[in-house]
């Protein structure tokens, strides 16, 4: 069975509210993470920002979906990256990330640069990006 | 579609789960169930407080498999398996006892 296991990563780089990519991608992920594949998601340029720390999407009428990054690790979703160079950019630090405890309750949220983001990504089966 | 309980409407989807969370009370879980000819008993209650804690907390409704493992932590294996969720919830227990504990349907889910 393993040879049926897809290394599949999940590349965000939009902003969490505006469009409707960073709530797709993100049912996706959970829809995907259902057929136990190796996922992982990544947060790229504008997409850092869908981890930002204490959101209140409530004024846009929309539902605050960061809340939903820390059921990942229970989907068996164990790496949420964040391309350190798109948050350094954007004038954030890790600590304006939210934190998604994995069971043994290390940070499931995982800082990258973007030279091993980029040989991450060519070991992957699928890279779809939103 | 709408649920009627003393006077009041509350609008539902199609296959009557509450659209809004928020409105959610324990009459009303209570009048789905009679609905369904069904009597909620504690550990029926048990499993609508676990899962509207899981959507306070996550934002969403859990497929099965993750309510499972949910229910494993919170109460331990032998009220986190799949026989002891189809007893208590035999219509499956992620779409009925979602609906009654007023969240959105699970995606993907029995």
């Amino acid at each position: 069975m393993d040879s049926l296991k897809k290394r599949i990563m999940y590349v965000n780089r939009r902003a969490p509210y505006g469009t409707v990519y960073a709530l797709e991608a993100l049912d996706v992920v959970l829809a995907g993470a259902v057929f136990e594949q190796e996922v992982s998601v990544v947060f790229l340029d504008d997409g850092v920002y869908q981890l930002r720390r204490g959101q209140n999407p409530a004024v846009l009428n929309m539902k605050d979906f960061s809340k939903t990054f820390g059921a990942l690790p229970d989907f068996d979703v164990m790496y949420l990256y964040v391309d350190e160079e798109s948050l350094v950019q954007r004038g954030m630090t890790a600590r304006d990330l939210i934190e998604v405890p994995r069971e043994d309750d290390t940070d499931a949220v995982t800082l990258i640069s973007s030279t091993d983001l980029s040989s991450l990504m060519d070991q992957q089966d699928v890279v779809l990006q939103f | 579609m709408t649920l009627e309980l003393d006077g009041k409407m509350y609008p539902t989807d199609p296959e009557g789960f509450l659209v809004d969370p928020e409105e959610w009370s324990e009459d009303l879980a209570r009048k789905m169930a009679e609905d369904d000819r069904c009597e909620l008993g504690p550990d029926h209650w048990q499993a609508i407080y676990i899962l509207r804690e899981y959507y306070a907390q996550y934002a969403i409704a859990p497929p099965i498999r993750i309510l499972i493992r949910h229910m494993g932590k919170k109460l331990g294996r032998e009220k986190a398996n799949s026989p002891y969720l189809y007893e208590l919830f035999p219509h499956g227990p992620a779409k009925q006892a979602c609906r009654y504990a007023g969240l959105p349907k699970p995606t993907g889910c029995i």
